[in-house]
């Protein structure tokens, strides 16, 4: 018999989940308390902490750095949109089908990126997304290269006046980060999440292991691709206005992401959270500065690469063990008897 | 006695340095083999070939009597080979059992809770269980060495594939190696190492080939193996014209 046992909870992973979930619950009943001011903001959040993980998801873990998420980002607007404003879809049925469409669409892409290897794929992502850019110029239906609004009486069917409608998108953009959190807090606890984190560790050593690398990178990619989808039918659903350039900037949906992965944590679950808050706190409270903001950002992103590239998070995981939800194994000598 | 692996007439190179030239070899169900040679002859390639890390110029490499020439390295670690790198490559962020646990369940191809007591078991026997929650990265080189090892076993081998895994080891912790190798070949793993230290690796093994310049040039049992001239010459540098 073995003096050992393996657990996978602690007192800390308890104490964390049950917060989590008392945490989700407060955020839930904001939609009965909250100004419209803040559940924009937290809107806002709630989507941006989402791109994160999907992001660190694919890039911290699966080790596929791409540039390129925007192509799914403006895919799931533009979809959104034409569901929604040309075929007179209802608006939350049409979210699930933006996952459907970019899951579809995401399994070419990658048989077509996956023959890049690198920095080569990071590139390859990011002309991908190009690519799908200078389609959406093209499609006039759509607005071409100026984009389209979304017409009032779509709007409306999220709710009557403006309040019911920020409430409305308020909740489908939590229910939509729970759903992702959730998703890949249990894929990593899963046999795919050791692959995932071995993958992350040494690739070499993960396939003379038994891990079938290719495999489960594009189950990732598609994940990601898709649920990357329907956050941003959601962004644009609240912003009711969509462009190319808008949809897919690089800028926006893959260099703040990366930022905010990078300062939070690469390859760690709560890195990206952390990341995603400290961003929106910077640009809450340096906002007025102007193009100043983006020097003090920079700034942050080369000092915490720098001092820490683990990030913050990476840094408190190594300095003190700290693991705040049941994704690990713990080794324990057991009690004699 | 059935054959555990084959390489048929392989032949690899690097530039124009030739690593293997029409190499022949069987090596029978739970035989332990060791491979000697001097430094650069190529060893560490033959263990790339038969894992697949590294592809063949010509020929075929089969394992029990299947060609898996065509097959990547994670099929041919779910076939039953592993390997334990000359280099520590660990998966540094990942604790000493979770780096086990990933070989147990894809390498193996067991689930979580089947994987769990086996991985127990291996570390205590690689004499690890204390470091069991101690992130790779920060072990020792022994250490290192000894989860390299650990690691391979997890994946349940049918063939383990050894590359200078004594290399440094006081002579105690060399004993207890040799002690845990012999175990694992009692259990019907066919053994196939590569090592300079010669004591531990004749203590263990039944068979010795020496690689020169893309051959095998002996093959028989270790001691006959290194008092033939020609490999007392190119291996331990004797001139034996003098």
């Amino acid at each position: 018999m073995s003096g050992f046992h393996v657990t996978r909870s602690s007192t800390l992973t308890l104490v964390s989940s049950i917060g989590a979930v008392a945490l989700a619950a407060v955020l839930a009943s904001g939609a009965l308390w909250a100004s419209n001011d803040t559940l924009r903001l937290a809107t806002d959040v709630f989507l941006y902490v989402a791109l994160a993980c999907l992001w660190n998801f694919l890039a911290g873990y699966a080790g596929l750095v791409s540039v390129g998420q925007q192509a799914y980002v403006g895919l799931g607007g533009y979809v959104l949109f034409a569901l929604a404003a040309k075929a007179n879809m209802p608006v939350l049925y049409t979210i699930p089908l933006l996952g459907i469409v970019a899951a579809l669409l995401s399994v070419p892409s990658a048989k077509l990126l996956f023959r890049l290897r690198g920095a080569y794929f990071t590139i390859g992502s990011w002309v991908l997304a190009e690519v799908f850019r200078l389609t959406a110029i093209l499609i006039v239906p759509l607005g071409g290269g100026s984009g389209m609004s979304l017409p009032v009486r779509v709007a409306q069917t999220l709710g009557r006046t403006p309040h019911d409608r920020f409430v409305m998108t308020y909740l489908i953009a939590l229910a939509l980060l729970l759903a992702i959190l959730v998703m890949i807090f249990l894929v990593l606890r899963s046999r795919i999440g050791l692959a995932l984190t071995a993958i992350r560790d040494n690739e070499v050593a993960a396939r003379s292991n038994g891990v079938n690398v290719d495999r489960i990178k594009l189950v990732v990619y598609v994940a990601a691709a898709s649920a990357t989808a329907m956050v941003g039918g959601l962004i644009f659903l609240q912003r009711l206005r969509i462009s190319p350039d808008a949809g897919f900037s690089v800028n926006d949906w893959t260099a703040l992401i990366i930022f905010m992965v990078v300062i939070g944590g690469i390859g760690t679950f709560e890195g990206p959270i952390l990341g995603a808050l400290i961003y929106v706190f910077l640009r809450e409270t340096l906002a007025t500065l102007g193009p100043v903001y983006l020097i003090i950002l920079g700034a942050v992103a080369i000092a915490v690469m720098l001092v820490e590239p683990r990030g913050i998070w990476g840094f408190v995981r190594s300095r003190w063990g700290v693991q705040l939800l049941p994704l690990g194994f713990f080794v324990g000598k057991s009690p004699q008897r | 006695m059935t054959i555990a692996l084959s390489l048929r007439n392989v032949s690899k190179s690097f530039g124009a340095i030739r690593i293997a030239d029409g190499i022949d070899l069987d090596i029978s169900e739970n035989e332990a083999v060791g491979i000697l040679g001097p430094n650069g002859a190529g060893k560490t390639t033959i263990l790339g070939l038969v894992t697949g890390t590294l592809s063949l110029d010509a020929g075929a490499v089969e394992f029990r009597g299947r060609d898996i020439t065509a097959l990547r390295p994670e099929q041919r670690c779910r076939l039953g080979i592993a390997r334990a790198y000359q280099v520590p490559q660990p998966f540094g962020d990942m604790t000493v059992f979770e780096n086990l646990m990933v070989a147990a369940c894809f390498g193996a191809g067991k689930s979580i809770a089947e994987s769990q007591a086996g991985c127990l078991e291996i570390l205590e026997d690689c004499g690890l269980a204390d470091l069991a929650n101690v992130h790779a990265g920060r072990l020792t080189l022994l250490n290192r060495k000894r989860l390299e090892l650990a690691r391979a076993l997890a994946t349940k081998p049918k063939i383990l594939l050894l590359d200078e895994i004594a290399g440094g080891l006081t002579q105690h912790e060399c004993d207890e190696l040799v002690a845990l190798i012999r175990r694992v070949h009692g259990t019907g793993v066919t053994i196939v190492w590569i090592e300079h230290v010669l004591h531990a690796l004749m203590s263990v093994v039944g068979r010795a080939l020496v690689l020169y310049q893309g051959k095998f040039i002996a093959d028989g049992a270790p001691a006959d193996v290194i008092r033939e001239p020609k490999v007392a010459e190119i291996y331990m540098g004797i001139d034996t014209d003098a």
